[in-house]
Parts: C-alpha cells; structure tokens; sequence
C-alpha cells in the first residue's frame, strides 16, 4: 500500500467506482463543488468501453419512443461548448471537439423516405428539431471532398451533432478531477459492501471507506451493485471496428459509422451484437462494415485498412440511461448509459446534485430503477 | 533475414539515387542507413516532419512509395534488387 492509505482504511466523503468517462463526468463535477471524492480505476486490462469509441456527440434521429431521453441528449450537446471550455481551463489540456453537426447517410430511396418519416415523427414528439433530411447535393456540398457512392440518395442531417476526442476528454477529465483536489486511485475492485453507516470498497489495494459510493464502472456495475441487485438489468453491446489510414483532414462533418478522427484516421463501424462478453474480431463481420463504408464513399476501397478492433458497449436492457439510488441504499448510486460522450456535459453539470440528495434535473426523473420495478430513491 | 556474414548487398533507387545495401534488411533500415534530410514523410494532418519509429509495423510513421505503390510500411517490405523507393516528404492536400 502507498502512504497515503497507511493510517487507516482510507476514508473519502465519495468513492466514484469507475474511471471511465462516466465515472470521470461525475468525480470532477463532485471535486469541482468543493466534495472529498476519491475515483477508482481499474488496470487497462479490463473492458473499458470509454477507451474504445470514436467520440460522436449524437442527438439526432433516435429515442422517438422515450422522448425526455432524446431531450436529455440535446441538453447536454448544448452543454458541451461550455463544459470542453471548462475542462480545457481547469486542466490545461486542449480537448479537440467539432460542433459541426452529424449527417446519417442514405442508401436508397427507401432508406431516405424512412428517416425522413421518422425525423418528423421526432419534431412532434420533441416540439423542436434542428435538423432534416437533406439532398444528395446538399450532402455534397456539406463534405466537397467526398465523392458519394451512385446509391447514396442525401442524408439525414442535424446541427447539434458533434465530434470530441474522447481520449483527450478522458484524460482532462482527470486532470482537471486531480486539479480539484480529487484523488485518482488504479486499482481493482474486489466487491463494494454496506458498512458503518456508509461503503466499504474493498480492492486489491485494501479496503476504502466513505459516506456515499457511486457505481459509474460500466458492466462491472453488475457485479458491484450485487450488495443491494442480484441482476442488474445490463447487457454488454459488442462493437467491431475498422480504421483506415491517415487522410488529411476531408470530413468536417462526422458521417455516422464513419468518422474522421481529429489525427487524420478513418473509423468505421456500426455494429450491435448482444453475445455476452465475448470480444473476439470477426473478419465476416468487419467486411460487411467495409462495404457497406465503400457504397457510401467507394474511394475507400484505395485506402489501406490499418487496424481494427472490438469493444464492448454498456447497454441497459431497454437502451435508457440508468441514474438511481440502489434498493435500500439512498448513499449508493448508480449510474450506466450507452452514451456517456454524448452524455457527458449533462452528467458533469446535474449529477453531482442528485448524488448529494438532491433531485435528478426533470428530464431526467424516469430513469431510475423504479421503470425496472425495484423500489428505489 | 539473411545471414549478414555473407556480406550480400543488392542496390535499391531512393529518390533517384542508386545506394548498396545489405541484403535482408528492410526498406525502413535501408533508408534511414543513408541520407533521408531528417524526415522520411510529412503528417497529412498536421504537416509535421515523420521517420520511421517502430520497425515493427505498428507506428505508420514510415510510410514511403515503393514501386510506385504510395503510402506503404518501409519496415515490413524486404529490400529487393532494382526497387525503387521515394520519401513522401510532400504533404498530401485535400483534393
């Protein structure tokens, strides 16, 4: 053990379980209002979905059928201008971010009228929009130096969209976290129990103790939330992903499943496999990816492929973000969402609040554990 | 790779010029065994001046032209007899 856990079982007021860019949201937001936070997190050897994303800011085109989910989406977009601007004081890390709106390609006209009925169906359902589908011409005059594929029929497009590095963000998430006086501990944890009134972390660097705990560790919420869930509803969403070699910068504007990174690379992907933990890379599957990437954009096909990989989403069962007080435990709180890029900006600015006994902001009041049927805060 | 007691060289082309090398190695090794002006290629992105770092096919920092092919790891291609190679030390603009 370190120094700074000889005296005792080292006690925090808040132990963030999870260094992911959702555990990083919520520690920092906690140490910048003035809390004794300490956040866990585990050797890159485990799964970490935040290490293996393209960093989309995504609003558009999805959640018709959970409406203040897809708000809670727009909020943080419109969030994120001023949380990077933070983030990039506090730290003084350049955090790389482009609020440049995202487009969904179409193939097809088929393809096109469906997301055309579904953009509208959102506009209702929201009461506003910033985006529509637009012309294969307007496509191309939004990325000139792309030629589109002869089936591709225009796209559907929405201002609020971005791009931000995720790693950078990561990263300066916690930096700034340490800048605040936030402890950053790499360690495994072992199991999380109720003690003395409060949390007992139990680790591979000893046991940890404080008031509050908060879950934020991706899958493995599922098995630290065992002292108060059996079986959080929780599934590993795989995703394989292709990289293509360094371009000069040519898409200003991220193209879903294929997105230019800010150093130049190519990622494409677009993948959802619920098949449990398994991380394997599929050649099959990756060329389907491929084609589909060389239909919007056949110039691909010149370009060298240079890596690819798999990761593994966090995905409640019906898609939603999870933000509750455990059964029986207003000090412990949980949180796992499929979108913690998108999400993050929200997080940062509202969950501290909620952490420390107060109320999740509006939009966000249905997505605790009660739609799960467990009595919860 | 080839036994190097043997002394075996084969001559490649680097940017118009004729240079012996030992047989075995690779394209990378070749070049930076000789004058490459400090860069053997120019980031797309940030124009920054690049060479070979790794050798081992990870990095992409030694992309050159060989035979003609552009954009291709000089660390994993085995020198050949008569090969030509060139820096890419332009920087590639949106086209």
């Amino acid at each position: 053990m370190t120094p700074l856990f000889r005296k005792k079982n080292s006690e925090f007021e808040i132990i963030v379980a999870g260094g992911g860019i959702s555990g990083a949201a919520i520690a920092y937001g906690l140490a910048a209002s003035g809390r004794r936070v300490a956040m866990i997190d585990a050797p890159t050897s485990t799964n970490k979905a935040s290490r293996t994303n393209v960093g989309l800011i995504w609003c558009q085109s999805k959640f018709l059928h959970l409406p203040n989910y897809a708000k809670w989406g727009f909020q943080s977009s419109r969030l994120f201008p001023e949380l990077i601007r933070e983030l990039e004081e506090v730290s003084n890390i350049k955090v790389p971010a482009r609020f440049s709106g995202g487009l969904i390609a179409c193939i097809g006209e088929e393809e096109y009228q469906s997301r055309g009925e579904y953009i509208d169906k959102l506009r209702d359902a929201l009461g506003e929009y910033r985006g529509s589908m637009i012309s294969r011409e307007q496509l191309e005059k939004k990325l000139p130096h792309i030629s589109f594929g002869k089936e591709v029929t225009g796209a559907a497009w929405c201002e609020e969209d971005g791009l931000v590095e995720p790693l950078v963000l990561l990263r300066a998430y916690k930096v700034a976290f340490c800048n605040k006086g936030g402890v950053l501990i790499e360690t495994l944890i072992n199991e999380v129990e109720p003690h003395g009134g409060g949390y007992r972390v139990h680790t591979d660097r000893g046991p940890m103790d404080c008031e509050r705990v908060v879950l934020a560790a991706g899958l493995a919420n599922r098995r630290l939330a065992q002292f108060a869930i059996a079986k959080l509803p929780v599934l590993a969403d795989k995703g394989q992903v292709l990289l293509i070699e360094r371009e000069p910068q040519i898409m200003p504007i991220p193209i879903l499943g294929l997105t230019q990174t800010f150093g130049g690379t190519i990622i494409i992907g677009f993948k959802h496999e619920f098949i449990g933990h398994d991380t394997r890379v599929v050649p099959a599957d990756l060329a389907t990816e491929g084609k589909w990437a060389m239909k919007i954009w056949p110039e691909l096909a010149n370009k060298k492929l240079i890596r690819t990989w798999s990761g593994l989403r966090v995905m409640p069962e019906d898609k939603q973000a999870i933000y509750s007080r455990l059964p029986g435990h207003p000090r412990a709180i949980l949180i796992n969402t499929h979108s913690a890029v998108t999400l993050a900006a929200a997080h940062t600015k509202y969950l501290p609040e909620y952490i420390l006994d107060g109320e999740l902001p509006e939009t966000a009041r249905q997505m605790t554990l009660k739609r799960f049927g467990y009595e919860c805060g | 790779m080839k036994d190097s007691k043997h002394n075996e060289t084969v001559v490649i082309i680097v940017d118009d010029n004729e240079v012996q090398v030992p047989a075995g190695i690779s394209v990378a090794a070749a070049v930076i065994g000789h004058d490459h002006s400090g860069r053997t290629y120019t980031h797309p992105v940030d124009g920054s001046s690049r060479a070979p770092y790794c050798l081992m096919g990870v990095c992409f920092e030694c992309m050159m032209e060989i035979n003609a092919e552009p954009n291709v790891q000089a660390c994993l291609v085995t020198v050949e007899n008569g090969m030509t190679v060139k820096r890419q030390v332009q920087k590639v603009e949106a086209k």
